[in-house]
């Protein structure tokens, strides 16, 4: 009887923070800001979103010497973007894909890129999206990266294939090559996995 | 048609032929004797068990040894240095003025007192090892407590919250 209400508390936000998330926020930062930290993690644990990427990214600002404002902002930034990736991957996407996905909304990647990578890629698409995330910071042009990304969802590359060329592009743009012609340098020496899925 | 020649036994052969067909003597008591060695060697230990269990333990591991390296087609293989659970990263950096580094990051609640790195000799290289989780990890060194540095041998965090340089780096892993 107990365990499907404290189910029910959870899952609709009645719980209090967890005390290692309070902790924290409470050691590190202003009073009054983590009481504003501590209402958006309520959020995200009401929305079902991941909860430990907005602590984090307190506490990154604090490190940073960030004002107590700007690190607000900053959390409710990333708590956005954490919303529209669920959006765009659906309720069922977990941890790691809504982190993914918000790291490539937050690189610029555009939203329809996202609902189409679930749509087209079976399984978990958390390194897909990290790596279209990692392509942008590399300094690939966004609409390149997601463009590539895209094309070789629908050649069924395996996850492993994706970090590969991660890797690679970033090995080459180490030696001094241009992201863009790192990447379609790598792009032609990836094999097609498998039939090309159906959208 | 036999050659009658052929059929004449060596005189040899002959000798030990008649030598077999004399009687022999093995004393009185010779069934008794035989009876209680046989039953002293049952008492005794095995000795030749141990030489037949070495021999046979190393016939064994041969037979395994050949279908799980031969037969299996795969052989032995190097693997990277990746523990149960996680895997070792290394981050180094290089800041030959530095009078002191850390790595700050998702890993270490970015907290600048929890992984200093550690000076080589030579180089003004700095270096640390970290055991992470399969994850993606956002850091950035900070140097003497007051510059950050991205990593550059990691993607760029590509994060503009607090204008400073960030680095990426994912852990692979079952549920990443």
């Amino acid at each position: 009887m107990i365990r499907p209400l404290i189910a029910a508390a959870v899952l609709t936000g009645w719980a209090r923070p967890l005390p290692a998330q309070i902790s924290r926020l409470d050691a590190r930062l202003q009073p009054n800001t983590a009481h504003d930290v501590r209402a958006l993690v309520d959020s995200a644990r009401a929305a079902g979103l991941p909860e430990e990427p907005l602590v984090l990214k307190a506490l990154e600002g604090q490190s940073k010497g960030a004002s107590g404002d700007r690190i607000v902002v900053a959390v409710r930034a990333l708590l956005q973007s954490l919303r529209t990736a669920q959006t765009s991957l659906g309720l069922q996407a977990s941890p790691e894909e809504l982190v993914a996905g918000s790291a490539a909304l937050r690189a610029g990647a555009p939203e329809t890129a996202l609902a189409s990578v679930r749509h087209d890629r079976g399984g978990s698409v958390a390194i897909t999206l990290s790596v279209l995330a990692d392509l942008v910071g590399s300094g690939i042009p966004v609409g390149t990266a997601t463009k590539a990304i895209l094309t070789l969802v629908h050649q069924n590359v395996s996850d492993r294939e994706f970090l590969q060329l991660r890797t690679r592009v970033e090995q080459d743009i180490r030696t001094g090559m241009a992201p863009g012609s790192a990447l379609e340098r790598r792009l032609a020496g990836i094999p097609a996995a498998g039939p090309p899925r159906q959208p | 048609m036999h050659d009658t020649a052929q059929e004449k036994l060596d005189p040899r052969l002959e000798s030990a032929i008649g030598l077999l067909r004399e009687p022999v003597d093995f004393g009185p008591g010779v069934d008794q004797r035989v009876l209680q060695r046989i039953a002293a060697d049952r008492a005794a230990p095995p000795r030749n068990w141990f030489a037949f269990g070495w021999i046979g333990g190393l016939a064994l591991a041969a037979a395994v040894g050949y279908f799980v390296l031969v037969r299996d087609g795969s052989g032995p293989t190097a693997r990277s240095h990746r523990p149960s659970g996680g895997e070792e990263v290394v981050f180094t950096l290089t800041a030959a003025t530095a009078a002191r580094v850390s790595v700050v990051g998702d890993f270490n609640n970015w907290d600048p007192k929890v992984t200093p790195l550690k000076a080589a000799p030579t180089g003004g290289r700095w270096i640390v090892t970290v055991k992470l989780l399969p994850g993606r990890y956002r850091f950035a060194f900070l140097v003497d407590g007051h510059t950050w540095l991205a990593d550059p041998d990691h993607p760029a965090g590509g994060d503009p919250d607090f204008q400073s340089p960030t680095s990426v780096i994912t852990v692979e892993g079952h549920s990443l």
